[in-house]
């Protein structure tokens, strides 16, 4: 901006000088706007509720201790996070790429197949190699799962929104069937998956709480993600693809290739994201096994604007919701359908505010002369 | 038709935007029945002042008076209820609806909800024929040529009731016989009492056609002049600022060896086997020389040059480069054998517009040495080489960090100039590189290209502008609905080319 700041010094009009300030602290100003955002959503959450006849007041405290005020809330708000975190990352990659994987939901379901069936079937491993082939495992499964979208897309050129969108049902019926028959203990009378051996589940990182080492593990494959794609030569690629896959394919890029290398990543995130929340806190895949997390991961990635400072914190705030919300019902009694209003709100908030960031930044930097 | 009667006036009309003013202090009368012409390089506000009567931008300060009213609320709809017609370089038409549906659209028919066609065709060749236009109104628009397309553009104003018609760039798109036929069809107009504004940077066209001249530069107007004042010599100067060079010195070509060769590529259409969008081309271009493609837009210039750049396939026949046959390289090869190639468009096919000009830089070279070691790009290499690049190219941008979507046009096309010119290139295909460029822009790329030539470099030239293909080539191919029809060196009569660029040789 050098150019500009030599420009400065002959005094400027007012909204001259607005505009350049705007200009050179775009990512300030984006941070005020998506924390005033999230600020009024609460501010009218928190009206909805003084309307359902609860003291906000002490709703918002509930909120609050339930997820950071003890040890134990806020472990499982840490633990919360990292399944977040990797649907979230898988939907940010294929975005980058140009893949609009809306699938993270059933991709994690079919990751957890695949880390249970090594986790509980296979015995007598050390226990970091077993824990890394259930990883591996819950990567290849999540990856076939999202290929299947991906062929359908290179080959066919079928719509991956609908399709992705599709294999979720799919995943989940699929499953629903496993633990009905083939992967349900013959002696359990539940409908349930194996329960996976001891030498594949994550250890717990802090004492008295449920946080377990995937916590650890999610951030540094953020940071991984993050290196992959925008500081090496197939990230370029596969952001190239994603931002203008004509001017990719004249530049000689091959489309095939970085489209593949996004899907096995955005797929095997997901899938790693299943194997976390099977091998670090539930052992085994019951009905329901995701509270939603791949269709939650899509609402991060978007709040989080796509980077990861902004992910890390956009998952951060919605295990804070989902964990603090649940203390709030059973404290303060507010009942849950109007927690998913409020929750509901934030993503609507902060995706408008993206919205004015983009004009604003639009006006700021202008139209070309 | 010289009545002193004013149909238009602009007042200190001004226009900006974030950083750059667009249009300052604009004050213009345009006579009733006369042909205007306004004259400027691009981005000198010629369209944004049609664009701000037309409604799709607002002035910030000053009027216009319509007829000696004021003008307010500019709208498109609100302008054409005042008899304004805009017709727009890029036809605002819809290929699968037939001439007359695409003139009826938007209109309310009289007898709704029946859409009464028949009534419409009635009223729609009353205007037609008091105009002296003739149409087959039945025909479908992606079946006709570009020419009739511009022709059904204006008899749809007409129709609207325009008495001012604006026309912006009209003959970027056609064949020089093609706009003859519609400089006759303007004066024919003219002379029935319709206004006529005419937006061109072509110095010829605006003598030949315009009765008064005004000169825009740089959102500023530097004079309005009568035609029969004037010479083009006069405005050339008041366009740029100073003399712009018409013909390029240059020496001899040098040839070398054959670096490309082309035997006999075919190429069917998907969806239609009998159709040839490419027949049996074949041809050399040798080293050190610049062989140009003319033809009109979509003669096959854009399969061709996708087949030379590995982009496509031929159906049948076989391509060399640099003594290889090359016929099923990938575009990664043949970039990696020494092709450049600067695409027709730089929006869509040269850039990422939403990378930075430094990611830009490296859209083909990023993964080799120096830019990628080891498994991670080099940031620091990466940003010096675009700093280098945008000063040997002068790119006018405050740092490497702006999105190119932020850059003008010209500023675009540099980084891709500079781009394929700083790494190593042997063979150059070139496609369309002024297009949309102003005249400095237009020069200083084409001193690029010259410069390349002296060098050794391989050139071969598509371009749809006929005066661009004569001034650089040695050697001219005519293509025409995909064929190559002549052959033809650069001190060719300019309407012979034309005649060929129209499939005369046909006859």
């Amino acid at each position: 901006m050098s150019e500009l700041s030599t420009t400065s010094n002959s005094p400027l009009p007012i909204k001259e000088r607005i505009i350049l300030f705007a200009r050179n602290n775009m990512g300030l100003i984006s941070t005020l706007i998506s924390i005033l955002a999230i600020g009024l959503a609460l501010l009218i959450g928190g009206i909805l509720i003084a309307i359902a006849g609860i003291n906000p007041w002490e709703a918002i405290t509930y909120l609050i201790k339930g997820s950071f005020g003890n040890r134990y809330g806020f472990g499982e708000t840490l633990t919360r996070f990292v399944p977040l975190l990797f649907c979230s990352l898988s939907f940010a990659i294929a975005h980058k790429s140009g893949f609009f994987n809306v699938g993270a939901e059933g991709q994690l379901l079919m990751g957890a197949v695949g880390a249970v069936l090594v986790g509980a079937y296979i015995d007598g491993l050390h226990p970091v190699l077993h824990v890394l082939l259930c990883i591996i495992a819950g990567i290849i499964f999540g990856a076939v799962w999202a290929g299947i979208a991906g062929f359908l897309k290179i080959f066919l050129s079928s719509d991956e929104l609908i399709n992705t969108m599709m294999l979720n049902y799919v995943a989940i019926l699929l499953v629903d069937y496993l633990i009905h028959g083939p992967i349900k203990p013959p002696e359990s009378y539940l409908y349930v998956s194996a329960t996976i051996l001891p030498s594949a589940k994550l250890p717990i990182i802090l004492s008295k709480s449920p946080l377990h080492l995937g916590f650890i593990i999610s951030l540094l494959v953020t940071a991984a993600v993050f290196y992959l794609i925008y500081r090496t030569p197939i990230g370029y690629q596969m952001r190239a693809v994603g931002a203008n896959r004509r001017a990719a394919s004249y530049a000689g890029i091959n489309i095939v290739w970085a489209t593949i290398v996004a899907l096995i990543t955005t797929g095997g995130l997901a899938g790693m994201g299943g194997a976390m929340e099977l091998m670090g806190t539930q052992f085994k895949i019951v009905n329901g096994f995701s509270a939603g997390y791949g269709f939650d991961g899509i609402g991060v990635a978007v709040m989080g604007r796509y980077n990861p400072i902004g992910i890390l914190l956009a998952a951060l705030l919605f295990a804070v919701i989902r964990v603090g919300m649940g203390a709030m019902q059973r404290g303060a009694g507010v009942p849950f359908p109007l927690l998913n209003v409020i929750q509901g709100l934030i993503i609507v908030f902060v995706i408008a505010s993206g919205y004015l960031t983009n004009k604003l930044s639009e006006t700021v930097i202008g139209g070309r002369a | 038709m010289m009545s002193e009667e004013i149909f238009l006036s602009f007042r200190n009309i001004r226009k900006s935007f974030p950083g750059v003013v667009a249009l300052d202090d604009i004050s213009l009368d345009i006579y009733k029945g006369q042909i205007h012409a306004l004259l400027g390089e691009n981005g000198a506000g010629k369209s944004t002042l049609m664009n701000v009567l037309y409604g799709l931008y607002h002035q910030d300060s000053g009027e216009i008076f319509l007829s000696g009213e004021k003008y307010e609320h500019n709208t498109p709809k609100n302008a054409i209820r005042h008899g304004v017609g805009m017709i727009h370089q890029h036809f605002m038409l819809i290929p699968n609806f037939t001439v007359l549906e695409n003139i009826i659209l938007g209109q309310p028919s009289p007898k709704p909800p029946k859409l009464e066609k028949e009534y419409f065709r009635n009223e729609i060749l009353k205007v037609a024929k008091k105009f002296g236009i003739t149409v087959d109104l039945d025909l479908l628009v992606e079946e006709i040529s570009v020419g009739m397309q511009q022709k059904i553009e204006i008899l749809k104003a007409l129709y609207k009731g325009a008495e001012l018609l604006i026309l912006d760039e009209p003959t970027s798109v056609l064949t020089p016989q093609e706009s003859q036929e519609l400089f006759k069809m303007l004066t024919e107009l003219n002379k029935k009492g319709t206004t006529i504004i005419f937006i061109s940077h072509k110095l010829k066209e605006v003598m030949q056609i315009s009765d008064n001249i005004s000169v825009l530069r740089d959102g500023k107007l530097i004079a309005t002049v009568k035609k029969s004042e004037t010479t083009p010599h006069e405005l050339s100067r008041l366009m740029v600022g100073r003399e712009i060079i018409t013909q390029y010195d240059k020496a001899e070509a040098k040839t070398g060896e054959d670096i490309l060769i082309l035997d006999a590529i075919t190429l069917e259409d998907h969806h239609n086997q009998h159709r040839h969008l490419l027949k049996n081309v074949s041809f050399k271009v040798s080293q050190g020389e610049i062989v140009g493609i003319a033809g009109v837009d979509e003669n096959g210039q854009k399969e061709l040059a996708e087949i030379i750049s590995g982009l496509r396939k031929p159906t049948s026949g076989k391509i060399s480069m640099f003594g290889k046959d090359v016929t099923h390289c990938t575009t990664r090869q043949l970039i990696e054998m020494g092709m450049s190639y600067i695409p027709a468009d730089r929006r869509n096919q040269g850039l990422v517009l939403d990378f930075k000009i430094s990611e830009n830089a490296i859209l083909e070279t990023h993964y080799q040495k120096p830019f990628t070691k080891g498994l991670s790009l080099q940031r620091k290499v990466i940003d010096k080489f675009a700093n280098e690049l945008i000063q040997e190219y002068d790119v006018r941008t405050p740092s490497i960090n702006v999105p190119v979507k932020n850059l003008s046009g010209g500023n675009q096309q540099k980084v891709i100039v500079g781009r394929e010119f700083m790494k190593k290139n042997h063979f150059l295909l070139v496609m369309q590189p002024t297009w949309g460029l102003d005249v400095g822009a237009i020069e200083y790329v084409h001193q690029k290209l010259l410069e390349a030539r002296e060098k050794g470099v391989t050139i071969l030239l598509i371009s749809t502008d006929l005066e661009e293909v004569r001034k650089l080539s040695d050697r001219i191919l005519v293509i025409y609905e995909g064929e190559i029809v002549g052959e033809v060196d650069s001190s060719t009569d300019i309407e012979e080319i034309g005649l060929l660029m129209a499939g005369s040789h046909k006859h």
